[in-house]
């Protein structure tokens, strides 16, 4: 790699430090300011958990100690215990969720970018034709879809109303079906916009026009030469795509009662449980943070235009 | 097509904003007074959206709602929108060591996924803040949570135009003629922006009302007995199997609301290309 190569893996190292150090400085301050907090004197804890806790955060230590050991025992992975659930950790909860929200998402990642090239393609392959302006009102229309609309929608009437679909939890491959829809839809539709602005831009190139002069086809030339050089935009959306899937997750597991982070997340907040919101607070914040910063990287080392730019 | 969708999408937002602000005024029921007599009605003539599990007019109530929806999906984004002029213009203005610095930590900042950052913010918020009245608590801290995990892109958008305006000509005139950095700024860089802001701004509203609905939606936004959108949806869906109208109406008007943002906002975007 060359030397600003590495400048720039330092940068985006220096970045994803830094970010999560203000992830966790932030969650903090929270833990130690909102009122009911682990530390607040008048907090209705039960005193075995208090006392493990202020032992375990080294609340005797002066501000700056506590911030350090603070993160430092984060850094070991280590995020004390559920106050909702005080014979837990908050490790353990995590690991127990995180199996369910990374297959759910993984398998709704796989339809977005398999639906999106097939959509995206197509439209660009019937440019000007009523099929490109159906998909271009169809795909503003899936991007204000909110899964509180869609959701309950979908349940309705292929849970209770035609009874074909199970609604809840996911202990079969059915139980996939509804959840990976409501989730899907929104990523889908801003996926498939971008894959076809890029398309649509490659294909007004000059080497589409010698292409065409050589004889290849339409779709030869797309998926040959036009797709190839349409991938960089799409692999920079891949960041912000799994942001957004995650975000999604949210509510999507609250719906169909996907025992995941998300629903444990939610129920954290309405539990008040602040050191299981900081745990899943660092967690989500960490996992994103780390992939973003690796695909960018992996970002200028596939496309060597970027290198040249900098 | 563009054009007649356009048109739909701006008529409804007419109608839904007039009814927003004027429709609890003008009708006969307020939307909030219980009634036992006229429990989970199915919408008709008398109850033009039904009536929900304490007798209220579930209409009315989708038009209170709408009041809250729309204020922190507005208030929400100019707030984002004054923080990130102030952010953007100060960092393109003053280029260099300052810029740099400003730019790296909007760049921290928008690596931390904004959903946990709402939700967190939120949550902190609600219990921190000094106001009794619990609407204006829920609502000053909905709008705020948002503003600051949205103003970041808006702040970079600015900078880049600044620093492509400062370049201009006439700026250099206005320079050379004596005038200050605020006048100049006030009044020949920020009107050739405004435009474009504008329309970035607008963009936020729709997903402000998606974000206030989710946080309504999971107990973290408004609270009972005030109403959004997010609560209706949130009462509905304690029935959905057997009164599957009480989340119909309030998530159908939502989508609606947000599907004519988007498609004003794409109309407009493509006309003035940007």
């Amino acid at each position: 790699m060359s030397d600003t190569g590495f400048r720039f893996v330092l940068k985006k190292l220096f970045e994803m430090l830094a970010s999560l150090v203000v992830l966790a400085a932030l969650t903090f301050f929270l833990l130690k300011a909102l009122p009911g907090g682990p530390f607040d004197e008048d907090t209705a804890l039960n005193p075995l958990v208090k006392e493990k806790l202020s032992e375990h955060w080294g609340v005797q230590k002066s501000a700056l100690g506590q911030v350090g050991s603070y993160l430092f025992a984060v850094a070991q992975g280590d995020l004390g215990i559920s106050m909702a659930k005080p014979d837990r950790t908050v490790a353990e909860i995590i690991a127990q969720g995180v199996r369910n929200t990374l297959v759910l998402n993984g398998i709704a990642l796989l339809c977005i970018l398999s639906g999106a090239f097939i959509v995206a393609i197509a439209a660009v392959r019937f440019r000007g034709t009523w099929i490109e302006a159906f998909v271009d009102q169809m795909v503003i229309a899936f991007l204000s879809l909110p899964s509180l609309f869609w959701g309950p929608l979908l349940i309705y009437f292929f849970g209770f109303y035609w009874n074909l679909l199970p609604v809840a939890f996911l202990s079969s491959p059915a139980h996939y079906v509804l959840p990976v829809l409501t989730l899907s839809l929104r990523p889908l539709a801003s996926l498939i916009r971008l894959l076809k602005n890029s398309l649509n831009e490659n294909f007004q190139q000059d080497y589409v026009r010698t292409a065409k002069a050589k004889g290849i086809g339409v779709w030869g030339i797309l998926i040959q030469h036009v797709l190839k050089n349409s991938l960089v935009p799409f692999l920079s959306y891949v960041g912000p795509l799994i942001v957004s899937l995650l975000s999604g997750s949210f509510l999507v597991e609250v719906l169909f009662a996907v025992p995941g982070l998300g629903t444990e997340f939610i129920s954290a907040l309405n539990d008040r449980d602040y050191t299981l919101i900081v745990g899943l607070t660092l967690f989500y914040g960490s996992l994103l943070i780390v992939v973003n910063s690796v695909i960018d990287v992996l970002l200028r080392v596939a496309d060597p235009r970027l290198k040249e730019q900098a | 097509m563009r054009k007649f969708l356009f048109a739909l999408a701006l008529v409804f937002l007419g109608i839904l904003l007039f009814a927003t602000v004027f429709g609890p005024w003008l009708m006969a029921t307020s939307g909030l007074e219980q009634n036992v007599e006229s429990i989970l009605l199915p919408a008709g003539n008398e109850h033009l959206f039904g009536t929900d599990s304490l007798g209220r007019d579930l209409f009315a109530r989708v038009l209170l709602g709408g009041r809250i929806s729309l204020v922190v999906g507005l208030v929400g984004s100019l707030m984002a929108f004054i923080v990130g002029l102030c952010y953007g213009g100060i960092a393109g203005w003053s280029e260099g060591v300052v810029d740099r610095m400003l730019m790296r930590f909007c760049d921290i900042l928008m690596a931390i996924p904004s959903f946990i950052l709402v939700s967190v913010l939120c949550l902190s918020l609600q219990l921190l803040l000094p106001f009794e009245d619990p609407l204006t608590r829920s609502l000053i801290s909905l709008c705020v949570s948002i503003a600051a995990t949205h103003w970041m892109s808006l702040a970079r958008v600015t900078r880049g135009m600044v620093l492509e305006i400062k370049r201009k000509p006439f700026v250099e005139a206005a320079i050379a003629l004596g005038g200050s950095r605020s006048h100049i700024f006030v009044k020949h860089v920020l009107p050739n922006m405004l435009g474009t802001l504008l329309i970035l701004v607008a963009m936020q509203i729709p997903t402000n009302i998606l974000y206030e609905s989710f946080m309504s939606f999971i107990g973290l936004g408004i609270h009972p007995p005030y109403t959004s959108w997010g609560i209706l949806v949130r009462e509905g869906w304690k029935t959905l199997s057997s009164f599957p109208h009480l989340i119909l109406f309030p998530s159908l008007v939502l989508f609606l609301t947000v599907w004519s943002f988007h498609i004003v906002l794409d109309y407009l975007r493509v006309k003035f290309k940007i």
